[in-house]
C-alpha cells in the first residue's frame, strides 16, 4: 500500500513539472502548480502512513488500546493547515494572471513573439 | 523549425523528469543501511511516537488521559492543530488574510458584470444556505470528535455566501465582512493573553474537560475553532464579492 | 483495498495527464477538479479523514470555482478589445 501512495503522488508531482516547464499559457501554468502542490500534499501523508494503520481518532476502548497502530497525526496536521495556504496564493497568482492580461492583451508567457495563444 | 525545437525540449524535460522521479522513489522507498525517509513497519521510529503516547516531556512522564489539558479531545489532529501547534495555525490564518489583501489590490477592478439568475435558483437560495450553515456550524462544533474543523468549516459557511452572490440576493456586505474578520482575529489573540494571564503560558487550555467523548469536553478547542471558521469564511467571502459585485 | 488504490490512482495518473497536454483551458480545469477529487479519496485510504474533508471542501470546491471565475472573466474581455 505504501509503494502505491508514494508512487501515485510522485507522478503527480513529476507530470505537473513537465507542465509548469513546457507549457506556454498562463493560466495552464499554475493548474500545473496546484497538481504539483496535490502531489506534494499526499507525499506528505504517505510518509506517515503505517501498515495496516487506524485512523487517529479514539473512539473506543479498543482504540486506546491501539495506539501503537495509528498512522502519524503530525503530517495531517501539517497538511491541513496547507492546503488553505495553497488555495490563498492560488487566488493571489490568478489575480497576477488577469492584471497580466489586461495590460499585454494576451496569456501566453511569450507576448512579445506569438499573439495568438486561446484562452 | 520552431516546432522541432519544442519537441526537442520537450524529449529532454521528459527525460531528465523521469530521471528525477526513479531516484527519488528509490530513495524513499529504500529501507537499507543510512539514514531512512519513511520506516512504515516499525513504529517506534516514527517522529510522533511520543505525541501518541501522549508523553511529551519524557518517559516517566504522570500524564495520563483527560487529565491534562492536550488530551481532551478525541481527534489527535484537533489537538496538534489548536493545542500544540497553535501558533502555527495562528501565524497561517494571518498569511491567508496578507494573500487576500494582496489579491484585492491587484486585482482589475473594472465593470463587474452580474448575469440575471433564473427564478429557480433565486427561490430555491435561501434553502441551500440554511443548509450550508448548518454543515458548516456542525463541522466547527464537532471538530474536537469527529472528523472536520475550522477550515473545512469556515470554506462551506463561505460557500453560502456564494450562492448569495450567484443568485442576486443580499446577504452581508463588505463593511459587516470586515468587522466580523476584525472581531475574530482580535478575540483569538484575547483569548492567548487571558490563558496567559490565567495559566501562565501563552495559549494554554485553561478550560478542563472532564471525559473523552463528550460534546463540551474540549474546553477551549470548539471556541477557537469557530473563531478560525469565521475569519476563515470572511477572508473567502472577499474573493467572491470582488469578483461578482456591482459597484 | 489494494484494487481499489490502483484503480484510483491510474485515473489520477492520467487525469494529471490529459490536464496538462489537452488545450482547452476549460476541460483542463474541470479534470483538474477530478483529480483534486480523486486525490481526497485517496487521503480516506491513507486512514486521513480530516485532510480529506478539508481537500474535498477547499482543493476540489473552491480552486476549481476560483479557476472558472478567472477563465470566464478573461473570456468575457476578449471581445472588447
Amino acid at each position: 500500500m505504501t509503494k502505491i501512495f508514494i508512487l501515485s503522488s510522485l507522478s503527480l508531482v513529476f507530470v505537473g513539472l513537465y507542465g509548469v516547464l513546457t507549457r506556454k499559457n498562463i493560466v495552464k501554468i499554475l493548474i500545473a502548480l496546484n497538481i504539483i502542490e496535490t502531489g506534494i500534499n499526499m507525499l506528505l501523508v504517505a510518509f506517515g502512513y503505517v501498515e495496516g494503520g487506524i485512523t487517529p481518532i479514539l473512539q473506543s476502548d479498543l482504540s486506546i488500546a491501539n495506539l501503537d497502530k495509528m498512522v502519524d497525526p503530525v503530517p495531517q496536521a501539517l497538511v491541513l493547515t496547507s492546503i488553505v495556504i495553497g488555495l490563498g496564493t492560488t487566488a493571489f497568482a490568478l489575480s497576477l494572471a488577469m492584471r497580466y492580461k489586461d495590460t499585454h492583451n494576451s496569456i501566453s508567457i511569450r507576448a512579445t513573439d506569438e499573439e495568438g495563444v486561446n484562452v | 523549425m520552431k516546432d522541432e525545437k519544442s519537441l526537442f525540449i520537450n524529449i529532454v524535460a521528459l527525460l531528465i523528469l523521469s530521471f528525477m522521479a526513479f531516484y527519488i522513489y528509490k530513495v524513499s522507498i529504500d529501507t537499507g543501511e543510512g539514514i531512512k525517509i519513511t520506516d512504515n513497519i516499525t513504529p517506534k521510529m516514527r517522529v510522533a511516537d511520543r505525541f501518541l503516547k501522549k508523553n511529551v516531556l519524557d518517559e516517566n512522564s504522570t500524564y495520563n488521559f483527560s487529565q491534562t489539558a492536550e488530551d481532551t479531545s478525541a481527534n489527535i489532529v484537533t489537538s496538534i492543530v489548536v493545542d500544540y501547534r497553535l501558533f502555527d495555525t495562528t501565524l497561517e490564518v494571518i498569511v491567508l488574510f496578507v494573500t487576500i489583501l494582496g489579491f484585492g489590490f491587484v486585482i482589475p477592478k473594472d465593470r463587474r458584470r452580474i448575469l440575471k439568475p433564473s427564478v429557480i435558483l433565486y427561490r430555491w437560495s435561501p434553502i441551500l444556505m440554511i443548509l450550508m450553515l448548518m454543515i458548516g456550524g456542525y463541522m466547527f462544533i464537532n471538530g474536537h470528535l469527529s472528523p472536520g474543523g475550522g477550515f473545512p468549516a469556515g470554506a462551506i459557511i463561505s460557500t453560502a455566501v456564494l450562492i448569495g452572490v450567484l443568485a442576486g440576493r443580499k446577504t452581508v456586505n463588505h463593511k459587516t465582512l470586515k468587522v466580523v474578520e476584525a472581531i475574530a482575529g482580535i478575540s483569538i489573540f484575547g483569548i492567548g493573553i487571558a490563558s496567559f494571564i490565567i495559566k501562565g503560558v501563552f495559549f494554554q487550555n485553561f478550560l478542563t474537560g472532564d471525559k473523552i467523548g463528550d460534546l463540551f469536553s474540549g474546553g477551549l478547542i470548539p471556541v477557537f475553532y469557530a473563531l478560525i471558521a469565521f475569519k476563515v469564511a470572511a477572508e473567502l467571502s472577499n474573493i467572491y464579492f470582488e469578483f461578482y459585485e456591482e459597484c | 483495498m489494494n484494487n481499489l488504490a490502483i484503480f484510483i490512482a491510474l485515473i489520477m495518473f492520467l487525469g494529471a495527464v490529459w490536464t496538462v497536454l489537452t488545450e482547452d483551458v476549460f476541460k483542463a480545469i474541470v479534470i483538474f477538479g477530478i483529480v483534486s477529487l480523486m486525490s481526497s479519496v485517496m487521503f480516506l485510504l491513507m486512514q486521513a479523514p480530516d485532510v480529506a474533508i478539508t481537500e474535498a471542501a477547499i482543493g476540489s470546491g473552491i480552486t476549481t470555482a476560483l479557476f472558472i471565475f478567472t477563465y470566464k472573466k478573461m473570456e468575457e474581455r476578449k471581445d472588447e478589445r
